[in-house]
């Protein structure tokens, strides 16, 4: 094989697919330095860039207001959300699902699609798995503050204690304290051990006292020599395999939270894997959502190329066909079971009082994806963002759905009661997006936004030739 | 490694890639095991008694078994197609053989269904089970679904298109050996997305028809997947011991190297696993819940003697794979594999003994001419299944000669990548 020529149409378009030869997956002719360059100006260059600065300040006001609402809400008590009885669970656990189910993408892709030996997955991984640790961190927030008496909180961890108060591990909802809080650790710890090499990349770089401080403290001795290599290429692959289990974990340990349950709409044995690829679904929404301006904003689109986001449209098209495939199996079951009560949540859910809502999740997540069938919907950069942000928007509305739809008509008609958000529930919902967005923001500006060191393997002058 | 020598994709013919006269020897074990199974099945069960009741039981069984390793060829082929795979070409074309078997298999599944319908299935009417009051009341209430005459329909339905998706993979990949067209592996990546979509529903519903309504008031959404894990890790290993046989018979040696049988090592660890997950969330959920509705399907499986053949289940299929298929070095000695290979699609047969068997005897677990029965239709099965896979190979390549991507899945190197 031999370096690709600078005239030859695929060095600019990576997306025309040829079955002789596999794609370039770094476009604009870039050598190891200039790749380097390109991702490092990000953080060297003196001013970041105007737009960034604006959604910084924006987002960190929206998470402001986020954190002023978390101490009305701890100060008045959970009446201030439109909760009620029968709809005990509302916008806090939908919130709660939603963002962990966004914390997905960044595991599968530096996880799953490592051990797939899919190489595209190292222009977005660095970039993925930080939006799961964010992501997370807002997830884990909802419930946390939904306990009401948070004072307490720490009682949901097995700590000895003389009034031997237990937590109740036959519970699901306390496998969610455990299961999050290790998917949060391993997260971490795969994210901050690749980054390593990149940072000591920055740091060697660096020229100001204190970058060279915090990066070096950052990049752990790093000296990049064979030996350190060799270690952190075993660690890397252990951890891959560690975390493989953990995408389908976390999210099937959250479909237990329902499934569990005897109620008809959540007790129903394909939650967990209907679960998993929700996640995945809306995972890779936020990915594309997310890249598509900051490949823009920080000139990335040689290294974030149409081929990545093209590849990100054909996992969203085939988690979207799961999603679809697991409500058209509820349906179809809910008839097929005979027993009235399972008919009768399914009609409600399509038909009820929420049926805009389940309306609007299929519209979202069903219908909106279907455009990616088409090569000109997945390679248009206005096709992607629109369809991205309508499964954000439709995985949102499935959470919604789930809870809120099972629960308004309990068994009696006479505890009937319909939900009502306040307006504390939809600034909370729009606030845990603020405070996402300025974490991400900081990453982008702070942190190598690219895997370099992984970048370079798949470039072509990293093929080794006899 | 670095310095070892791969073979360039225009030698792959000299490889002994023909049959070349083995189909026929092939054919006529098969033959014979098929003429032996189905008489050892037949009179196995004419001496139970029960009107062959067990036999069309144990018919089903042999049946699922090999549809199981047809279906997760079709799988297999679609799902490379569709990821744009290249690694595994040189083992595509054994998966395209045995999809390309589904025809035959729905003959014999068909067969099964209208003839011993009556006695398989408690919902049909020509049944002689008798029915508890409320679950007469249930099944009343999906009569549109379950009865004979559209059961038999869908069964043809399935059929239908797994045999047209299975030919036409076959086809252009058969043409391709000729012609060496590239647009054809275009036109299949094309085909093989919504294929893999009208598979996964088909397949559901083939799963919901031919077993779960074997108990006809249980339901459970996630069965559909539980016997997808099945169907692609029994896939995996009978692709397995395929080549490890063919190249024992001097067939392929140097196109099919270690790294392949590597990677199909990782694929029946990865459906174990998946397996082992999916079959623990429909238990632990229907556990948990506990509601008789759904929980009297475990209960059966849990006494007079079922529980034994539930543990068995849970140990082989899940703990003892899982376990022996995580060591890397385990996966890279074809004797170890080999013996993995076999281990899989056994235990894959005692889950589907596990599903089907209760409904034959729920009270207390079969007993060894049961067992021995459905062993026969399992031989017979597998014994059309074979000489049919060869019969269709006969004069072509037993590999992809001219795949636009043949050159990379000889050169494929697990550990460099």
């Amino acid at each position: 094989m031999s370096a690709i020529p600078a005239n030859n149409q695929r060095a600019l378009d990576n997306t025309v697919e040829d079955p002789a030869s596999r794609p370039q997956l770094v476009l604009g002719n870039h050598d190891f330095a200039s790749m380097t360059d390109v991702v490092c100006r990000v953080i060297e260059a003196p001013n970041p860039p105007k737009i960034w600065t604006t959604a910084l300040i924006i987002s960190s006001l929206v998470a402001v207001f986020f954190f002023s609402l978390v101490a009305y809400l701890i100060t008045k008590g959970i009446g201030v959300w439109g909760n009620n009885n029968p709809v005990g669970w509302a916008f806090d656990i939908t919130n709660f699902v939603f963002w962990i189910g966004i914390g997905h993408a960044g595991t599968l892709i530096s996880a799953i699609l490592y051990l797939l030996r899919q190489r595209w997955r190292t222009s977005i991984n660095r970039s993925a798995e930080a939006m799961t640790i964010f992501a997370v961190v807002c997830a884990g927030l909802f419930p946390l503050i939904h306990v009401g008496r948070i004072w307490l909180v720490y009682w949901m961890f097995p700590i000895p204690n003389q009034e031997w108060v237990w937590p109740q591990f036959r519970s699901p909802l306390l496998w969610d304290v455990f299961a999050i809080s290790t998917y949060f650790l391993v997260s971490l710890l795969f994210w901050s051990m690749g980054l390593i090499p990149d940072v000591a990349t920055v740091r060697d770089r660096a020229k100001g006292y204190w970058q060279k401080l915090i990066y070096g403290i950052l990049a752990l001795g790093w000296r990049g020599s064979m030996r350190h290599w060799q270690v952190y290429e075993k660690a890397y692959l252990l951890l891959a395999a560690f975390s493989t289990p953990l995408v389908l974990s976390v999210h099937s340990v959250v479909s237990f939270d329902f499934a569990t349950a005897q109620l008809p709409g959540w007790h129903t044995t394909i939650f967990p894997p209907y679960f998993v690829a929700g996640a995945i679904f809306g995972g890779f929404a936020m990915v594309v959502t997310l890249l598509i301006p900051a490949r823009k904003i920080f000139g990335l689109e040689d290294i974030i190329t149409m081929h990545h986001l093209e590849n990100c449209a054909k996992v969203i098209l085939a988690t979207g066909m799961m999603v679809g495939y697991a409500y058209a199996t509820e349906m179809f079951i809910a008839w097929y079971s005979g027993n009235l009560v399972e008919q009768f949540t399914f009609l409600n859910r399509a038909m009820g009082p929420y049926a805009w809502a389940y309306w609007i999740m299929i519209f979202c997540n069903v219908a909106s994806p279907q455009l990616f069938w088409w090569k000109k919907f997945r390679t248009s950069i206005w096709s992607l963002m629109v369809v991205a942000i309508f499964v954000d928007i439709g995985m949102w509305f499935e959470r919604f759905v789930i809870i809120v739809s099972s629960l308004n008509r309990d068994w009696m008609p006479s505890s009937w009661a319909p939900f009502v958000p306040t307006w504390v529930d939809l600034g909370m919902l729009f606030g845990s997006m603020g405070l996402f967005m300025t974490l991400f923001l900081l990453f982008c500006r702070f942190l190598p936004l690219i895997a370099m060191a992984e970048i370079r393997g798949v470039m072509p002058q990293a093929e080794v030739r006899h | 490694m670095a310095h070892q020598t791969y073979l360039k994709p225009e030698q792959v013919k000299d490889d002994k890639a023909f049959l070349g006269g083995k189909e026929g020897q092939i054919m006529g074990i098969g033959a014979v095991a098929a003429v032996a199974g189905l008489a050892g099945a037949l009179g196995l069960g004419a001496s139970m008694g029960d009107g062959l009741r067990g036999f069309w039981f144990a018919w089903l069984q042999g049946c699922f078994l090999w549809l199981s390793v047809a279906l997760g060829a079709l799988f297999f082929i679609m799902v490379i197609y569709a990821a744009r795979g290249g690694w595994n070409v040189v083992v595509r074309r054994i998966a395209e053989y045995f999809a390309a078997t589904l025809p035959v298999l729905g003959v014999l599944v068909l067969a099964g269904v209208v003839i011993g319908g009556a006695q398989l299935y408690s919902w049909h009417p020509g049944s002689s089970v008798e029915l508890e009051h409320h679950a007469q009341i249930l099944i009343g209430r999906k009569e549109a679904w379950l009865n004979p005459a559209f059961f038999a329909i869908r069964i043809v339905g399935y059929f239908a298109i797994w045999g047209f998706l299975a030919w036409y993979f076959l086809g252009n990949s058969l043409k391709q050996d000729s012609t060496g067209d590239v647009t054809l592996t275009k036109r299949m990546w094309t085909t093989s997305a919504p294929g893999l979509v009208v598979f996964a529903l088909t397949l559901t519903l083939a799963a919901f028809d031919l077993l779960m309504s074997l108990a006809p008031t249980w339901f459970s959404t996630i069965f559909g997947v539980y016997v997808f894990a099945g169907c692609v890790s029994s896939f995996m290993s009978i692709l397995c011991l395929t080549a490890i046989y063919l190249q024992g018979q001097g067939f392929l040696r140097r196109s099919i190297t270690m790294e392949h049988y590597h990677d199909l090592g990782k694929l029946m660890f990865a459906f174990t696993f998946f397996w082992g997950y999916i079959a623990f969330s429909q238990y632990m959920l229907t556990w948990y819940a506990n509601m008789p509705e759904e929980t009297f399907w475990y209960m059966f499986r849990q006494e007079g003697g079922w529980e034994n053949w539930s543990w068995l289940l849970l140990i082989g299929k899940f703990i003892i794979p899982f376990a022996f298929l995580l060591n890397r070095r385990l996966k890279r000695n074809k004797l170890t594999l080999t013996f993995a290979a076999l281990w899989i699609p056994v235990f894959h047969w005692v889950d589907l003994y596990y599903v089907i068997m209760p409904n034959y005897s729920p009270e207390k677990i079969t007993d060894g001419r049961m067992l021995f029965t459905a062993i026969c239709a399992t031989v017979f099965v597998g014994g059309v299944f074979f000489a049919s896979a060869a019969a269709i190979a006969r004069g072509k390549a037993i590999i992809p000669l001219k795949d636009p991507r043949l050159g990379e899945s000889l050169r494929f190197d697990n550990i460099k990548v």
